[in-house]
């Protein structure tokens, strides 16, 4: 079948997935054989050498039909990412092609119970024995931590922080699957619990006192992108929603779509929209041209579009009425995942401390500074 | 065009165009070119990817994952150092040299 058909298949069945909680394996391979997890891989490696261009098209097509499917991609692509940027030719080797087949599903394990936003408080620890590693804490909302075959953990040494990959059926390792979330039903969330797990040294991703500041800091750059592109599919889908409901309502010839204030509500949801895509369109440009302010263009995308889609999924809801609230609601689906990206790789109020921060330093150049 | 770059660049050049990134960093004075930006706390994480990014694009060069050592991160004169000897392997250990010469 044609990848873009199967691809459609996949995402036709994410109402079932939410409601159950589940994500099949065999989703997770139609995913791969569309391509999903080697778009912006270069070909060395198997992929596809896509540009950010072409991976934000498909998270967008993903978060339209399936916050799992998105989420998926965003983890593959997050450890996929600080592999490519930090890991050693060995390690990429090893690694990426497994990555991009999808062979094996990853994880990103850094939240911790007493660390979330600072992840620099991270307690897990990581020793060295000899040719090994040995690996105790505990890591709490690992997205497809409930099925992935391999974990990028942050941990901590006396050299500072360190991020290791540590493989799912390795001794020592419990997984405790997250029942009922707010959202992202299907993404079979998990928390885990590491009790001296050992794993060779070449598992290690670059020197400790990286861990943080460049390979999580790569990952949760990449996870933002993909985020970002799945809420304004996200955002979209709700809107497109909302407009047919409108556009129909007719209660004995008392016609939704003739009332003002209706009007104006989709016409915030749509500039809602619009922006969004906007930001993302120039974080696109900039990953593309690898400029530094890729990064902070990237945050700010991820601030907007997540907000669209709590807005518009919000107004959705709303102008639906009981329809946005029944179980098979897409609307309802998104309005409770858009308020998990709220909260994921960087809450709202970060973002916004974050971007005012990069302002006041681009005052600060001789230059004057760029845009925002 | 980049190899042209690369042979005209001078340590002065690299000095001055890492202390841009520098004069941005969030830093409320000047930093010396010998003085430990990071035990001082002023890079954060996003500082630090970006300086990467910054070093990367501006002197057509690739941090690669060997490359992550403190020792060529930790001052300004170090960042220097390293550049050059990414941009001309053949240079050795110029570390002394730049170090001298852009603390002056
Ligand atoms: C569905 C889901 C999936 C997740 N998947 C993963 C995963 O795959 N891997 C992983 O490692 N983690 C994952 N997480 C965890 C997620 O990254 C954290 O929840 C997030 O970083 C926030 O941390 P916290 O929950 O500890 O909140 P806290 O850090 O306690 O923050 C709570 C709130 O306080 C405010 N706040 C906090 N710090 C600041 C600040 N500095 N300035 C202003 N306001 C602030 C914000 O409003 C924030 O929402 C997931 C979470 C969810 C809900």
């Amino acid at each position: 079948m044609d990848p873009d058909n199967v691809l459609e298949q996949v995402l036709t069945g994410a109402p079932d997935r939410d409601r159950l909680g589940t994500f099949p394996r065999e989703a997770v391979d139609a995913l791969a054989r569309c391509g999903a997890f080697g778009v912006a891989v270069p070909a060395v490696h198997g992929g596809d050498d896509g540009s950010a261009r072409d991976l934000g098209a498909l998270a967008e097509r993903l978060g339209r039909g399936c916050t799992g499917a998105r989420g998926l991609l965003t983890v593959q692509e997050m450890v996929l990412a600080a592999l490519l940027r930090w890991g050693t030719a060995e390690q990429r080797d090893h690694w990426i092609p497994r990555l991009v087949s999808g062979e094996l599903v990853a994880g990103f394990a850094a939240t911790e119970p007493e660390a979330g936003t600072e992840l620099g408080a991270v307690s897990t620890t990581v020793e060295r024995d000899g040719d090994e590693l040995v690996i105790s804490g505990r890591k709490v909302w690992v997205t497809f931590g409930s099925s992935a075959d391999v974990l990028l953990v942050l941990g901590t040494t006396a050299a500072g922080p360190v991020t290791v990959l540590v493989e799912a059926d390795r001794a020592g390792l419990e997984r405790v699957p997250i029942r009922d979330p707010l959202g992202m039903r299907s993404a079979r969330l998990a928390d885990l619990v590491l009790d001296s797990v050992r794993v060779p040294v070449a598992n290690q991703v670059a020197p400790a006192g990286f861990g943080l500041s460049h390979v999580v800091a790569t990952a949760l750059d990449h996870g933002r992108f993909t985020v970002a592109w799945g809420c304004v599919g996200m955002a979209d889908a709700c809107l497109r929603a909302a407009v047919e409901r409108v556009a129909g309502r007719d209660q004995g010839g008392v016609l939704l779509r003739e009332n003002p204030v209706v009007r104006a509500m989709l016409g915030r949801a749509a500039v809602a929209v619009a922006s969004a895509r906007a930001l993302c369109e120039r974080a696109t440009t900039s990953r593309d041209e690898r400029t530094p302010e890729a990064l902070v263009a990237t945050v700010t995308a991820k601030y907007a579009a997540a907000r669209a889609a709590a807005t518009v999924s919000g107004t959705a809801v709303q102008l639906l009425g009981a329809a946005g609230c029944a179980g098979d609601s897409v609307a309802g689906r998104f309005f409770r995942d858009a308020k998990i990206m709220q909260i994921i790789e960087g809450a709202d109020e970060v973002s916004e401390v974050r971007i005012g921060d990069h302002l006041l330093r681009s005052s600060a150049r001789p230059d004057g500074g760029g845009a925002l | 065009m980049i190899e042209n770059e690369k042979e005209r660049l001078s340590t002065a050049d690299i000095t001055s165009t890492v202390r841009v990134f520098f004069s941005t960093a969030g830093v409320d004075r000047a930093i010396e070119a010998d003085e430990d930006y990071f035990s001082l706390g002023y890079l954060n994480s996003l500082l630090a990817l970006e300086l990467v990014t910054y070093v990367e694009r501006s002197f057509g060069i690739t941090v690669e994952v060997e490359d992550l050592d403190l020792d060529n991160f930790r001052t300004i004169a170090r960042v220097v150092g390293f550049v050059r000897r990414k941009l001309d392997p053949t240079s050795g250990t110029a570390d002394g040299v730049t170090e001298r010469q852009s603390s002056e």
